[in-house]
């Protein structure tokens, strides 16, 4: 038997190591019965088509960032509101590990769609690099960021004051490069990878967000296993659960010396939490795009995760 | 002269005499208007709207948000839409070493095949975007900008598969009178190249250079001259 | 497998088939025959897909601007210079094609774009002046390959993602290898005029040369929107292509008069017909290439030729024979996405400057654009300038000797490439 593993990012990333992590493990529990075989960054299509053809089985496995979901599984946009998760990352992990609101109500609304969600997990904080200094939302002023084709993305950025601009993610580079956008943002591991600090002048961390990313398969397939075969894989996807996190501090804390040692110049900033708190009050308004989007649904969803995260 | 003279007959068109024919015709010329309208109303569209996004990003400091994705839905349907287009026309590329070097008769037995074979693919093609854009639809898909529904957006990929599995069809049923000598690219095109504005200058080119003949266009206008 | 593809598709194309049929039909085959358990909903799935990258919408654009200024009088002008100034040095209007082509592909980063532009309007003018239509057309969908070697390069961005390798180097890195095939095409070109004794004009007075430039002040407008539009990072080169396009549309109907504005529906669907013939064609090839990752035969065929351990200079070849082959068959960036990764350990144990692979496999990726059955220089030429298949492809061997001949020197020395990184980075 074999299962086909589509993630959206390139050989030697967080996405790759969790599924490389994913094969040794489900292949030493069967003895090789079940070998995984790992399709990297758009060899199979784009991140939405990854989407669709994990929900119809062409491959068993996706692990695509909830930003890609957004015309899928609408709700899942929740993760992409600013300010809404708790801001160090070990909290976060806790609650994208055990959370009875993600697995319980949202994985619900992935069962919809014919999507069986296995797990979520986050890349870490996301950074802005950007050509200049940003402190407060006016400083955002005629300041184009680009984000993703997300209509959630662009409200929240819009809330913090910067001019969001919509492109796709291949064509980031030269658009810094060439200064049609002034900065964007990611994880660490993702600015190292794709090198966005050769050509922005800051490094700003504005505890606003992670990128948390889902592990998914079509619901069709995974119904069609066997009730030990089921197991296997929710009991290999929650041990990695730990392991994924270890992994993601560990790379970005490498990729982030190795951004230093690159590009010494690079400025790195830390907003303090006074800085923060003037985002943050701003990022309140879009909390009724995304009920605007999602409905009702939306807002029952948003009440009950902020009512986990005052929990933690 | 009368390589140029060649090369322009090829650009006609040729009505069919029969009923059956003119009823064809008929249909072949409705979906033609169709398609022309999409297709340069398509290309025009794309244009305003990325210069409009230009202009808001410059003078308003807004870009467009949903400047992409019309772009996208643009591209989508001038490239399916236009494939009946090109294919009436018979503008399609094809490589043609071994065709071109066969007699008249076996040219036309094998544009039967090479027209029903592709209408097989196009008609099958059809099936499966018509099924793809259903699960779509049924998926609630919509696109990320507007929000729009995405199936109403693909809709328009199953129309021209089926339009141009048709268009082959008919183009099988013109080559079907061996009476006509001519080879129909397509059910109102013969086979030719044309352009006449660049037999223009061949023309031109032909006369100052008569004895050139080694490669490329004189040759490939004597080609056209035995058509 | 590969082989009943490979079959399939020799087949359907020698047979003259529309050159969509052969992708398809071996796509097809591959998922009755070995795949099928999948639907071929994902034939169609990628299809779309295949179209939708927001930066082949430069395409259209460009080739809706290029028909506008030479319909218009703009290109007229625009070329009137160059003969001006080189049409009485033998072989000077095939160079300032190469330069043109060069100097557009680099800046615009689309070959397509440049062969519609550049070519569409040069060619009636190699024609005028004796070249051979073949040479003419080979010339500019080679030189237009071009654009993925000098910055920014869409292929060195995605070669440099995957591989980790500085894509500052590269860019650095691409210039004197673009440069190198410039001065090697220069020289071909006036090898063939002399050879074809192409008649040169009578050298223009400043005074002409003068009067030349003085009529082209506006059309001048379009190389300052394309370079300065885009360098200066005013537009992305879709968004300068549609500038283009609205300038065209204001010089040729208000200044020029010699447009008017109810043939802009014409020329909007003359453009439209283009883009289609050669788009189905991306569609039908990411389709094809699909199949291809998904049953993972590159990677099948390259572990069959057994690499390990394989010296620096066998694993170059390997490489560049990979690559350009790849790039016969399947798009340029999906060649990279997929071969980039296989080749990694190889190239590493070898002990290669990834710089220098990336620039060599950015060349190949080039050359495999214009070299037949597949590639997407020749589908444009052969839906732009309305000529057979068998036209367009009949002037390209020597162009691809001459590149073969680079990706040599290159690999014999790499200074070539690493030089000027050299000097910027180290
Ligand atoms: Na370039
Ligand atoms: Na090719």
């Amino acid at each position: 038997e074999e299962w086909k593993f589509a993630i959206e990012e390139i050989p030697g990333s967080i996405m790759d190591s969790y599924a490389q992590e994913f094969k040794q493990r489900i292949e030493a529990k069967t003895n090789g019965d079940v070998t995984v075989k790992i399709y990297p960054l758009g060899t199979l299509g784009t991140p939405t088509e990854l989407v669709e053809q994990v929900a119809d089985g062409v491959v068993q496995f996706a692990n695509v960032s909830v930003g890609n979901l957004g015309t899928i599984v609408p709700e899942s946009q929740i993760f992409l509101l600013t300010y809404t998760l708790p801001s160090d990352s070990d909290s976060v992990s806790k609650l994208l590990g055990s959370s009875p609101v993600i697995y319980d109500q949202l994985g619900q609304d992935f069962e919809n769609k014919g999507l069986k969600l296995h797990r979520l997990y986050s890349e870490g904080p996301q950074v802005w690099t950007t050509n200049r200094d940003i402190r407060s939302p006016a400083d955002f002023d005629n300041f184009k960021m680009r984000v993703m084709v997300s209509p959630i993305l662009l409200q929240a950025y819009e809330d913090l004051g910067a001019s969001p601009t919509p492109l796709a993610f291949g064509e980031v580079y030269g658009a810094l490069q060439l200064k049609q956008v002034d900065g964007q943002v990611n994880p660490v591991s993702a600015i190292e990878e794709m090198k966005f600090y050769e050509v922005t002048d800051y490094m700003i961390w504005a505890g606003e967000q992670e990128l948390v990313t889902s592990v998914l398969s079509g619901t069709d397939w995974y119904e069609t296993l066997s009730p030990a075969r089921q197991q296997l894989v929710s009991d290999t996807t929650a041990e990695l659960q730990d392991y994924i996190h270890g992994i993601v501090d560990r790379f970005n804390a490498e990729k982030l010396e190795k951004i230093k040692a690159a590009r010494p110049e690079i400025k790195m900033v830390q907003l303090s939490d006074a800085e923060r708190a003037a985002f943050r009050e701003r990022s309140q308004a879009t909390h009724a795009a995304y009920v605007d989007i999602v409905g009702d649904r939306g807002q029952s969803l948003l009440d009950a995760l902020l009512a986990e995260v005052e929990a933690l | 002269m009368t390589t140029h003279q060649t090369i322009a007959q090829g650009a006609t068109m040729r009505p069919s005499r029969s009923i059956a024919g003119r009823l064809f015709t008929l249909l072949d010329a409705v979906i033609g208007k169709a398609e022309m309208y999409v297709l340069g109303w398509g290309i025009i569209i794309m244009a305003l709207n990325t210069i409009a996004n230009v202009f808001g990003r410059y003078l308003f400091s807004q870009s467009i948000y949903f400047t992409e994705e019309l772009n996208e839905f643009l591209i989508v349907i001038i490239t399916f839409m236009g494939l009946g287009y090109v294919t009436r026309k018979g503008r399609h590329i094809r490589m043609s070493a071994l065709y071109d070097v066969l007699p008249a008769r076996a040219r036309k037995l094998l544009m039967i095949l090479i027209a029903a074979v592709t209408a097989v693919a196009m008609l099958a093609l059809a099936w499966y975007a018509f099924e793809y854009v259903a699960k779509i639809a049924r998926r609630g898909r919509v696109t990320p900008a507007l929000q729009f529904p995405l199936y109403l957006t693909y809709i328009w990929v199953v129309l021209g598969f089926l339009v141009t599995g048709i268009q082959y069809l008919l183009t099988v049923f013109r080559n079907l009178d061996l009476a006509d000598t001519d080879v129909y690219i397509s059910y109102s095109t013969v086979d030719a190249y044309e352009d006449p504005e660049i037999s223009e200058v061949m023309h031109l080119y032909n006369q100052d250079h008569p004895a050139e003949d080694d490669t490329g266009q004189a040759s490939a206008n004597n080609d056209n001259n035995t058509r | 497998m590969a082989m009943v593809m490979l079959g399939i598709m020799l087949a359907l194309l020698l047979a003259g088939f529309p050159m969509m049929m052969p992708l398809l039909a071996a796509t097809v085959a591959a998922f009755l025959f070995y795949l099928p358990d999948l639907s071929l909903q994902l034939v169609v799935q990628q299809m779309i897909g295949g179209v939708k990258p927001a930066a082949l919408i430069a395409v259209p654009m460009f080739i809706l601007a290029a028909d506008i200024i030479t319909r218009g009088h703009s290109a007229d002008r625009l070329v009137d210079v160059v003969m001006r100034f080189m049409g009485h040095i033998r072989g000077g209007l095939a160079v300032s094609v190469t330069a043109a082509c060069a100097l557009f592909g680099a800046v615009c980063g689309s070959t397509q774009a440049t062969v519609v532009a550049v070519g569409g309007a040069m060619r009636p003018r190699m024609l005028k002046a004796g070249y051979n239509d073949s040479f003419s057309i080979a010339l500019i969908i080679n030189a237009a390959d071009l654009a993925y070697l000098i910055p920014p390069s869409i292929g060195m961005i995605i070669y440099g993602v995957i591989s980790g390798t500085s894509i500052s180097e590269l860019f650095i890195a691409g210039i004197g290898p673009g440069l190198l095939i410039i001065a090697l095409f220069s020289i071909y070109c006036i090898w063939y005029a002399k050879k074809h004794n192409i008649p040169v004009e009578p050298k223009a007075s400043w005074g002409e040369r003068l009067s030349s430039v003085r009529r082209a002040v506006w059309p001048l407008g379009f190389p300052a929107i394309v370079v300065g539009g885009i360098y200066g990072g005013i537009f992305s080169p879709t968004e300068a292509a549609a500038i283009c396009v609205l300038y065209a549309l204001i010089l040729e109907t208000l200044v020029f008069r010699s447009i008017k504005l109810r043939e802009i529906f014409d020329i909007a669907l003359s453009t439209g017909a283009v883009t289609s013939v050669v788009f189905i064609l991306i569609a039908a090839g990411a389709a094809f290439s699909w199949v291809l990752s998904y049953a993972q035969i590159p990677q099948q065929l390259i572990a069959a030729i057994g690499l390990e351990g394989a010296g620096p200079i066998m694993t170059l070849v390997a490489l560049n024979i990979a690559f350009f082959v790849g790039c016969m068959f399947v798009d340029s960036i999906v060649v990279i996405l997929i071969l980039v990764p296989i080749f990694a350990p190889l190239v590493q144990a070898a002990g290669l400057d990834p710089v220098l692979v990336g620039v060599l496999i950015t060349l190949q990726v080039a050359i495999g654009a214009a070299t037949p059955p597949f590639g997407c220089n020749i589908f444009t030429a052969v839906a732009v300038f309305r000529r057979p298949f068998m036209d367009v492809i009949r002037g390209v061997p020597p162009f691809l000797i001459i590149l073969f001949a680079a990706t040599v020197l290159i690999v014999a020395f790499p200074p070539i490439a690493l030089f000027l990184r050299d000097l910027a980075f180290r």
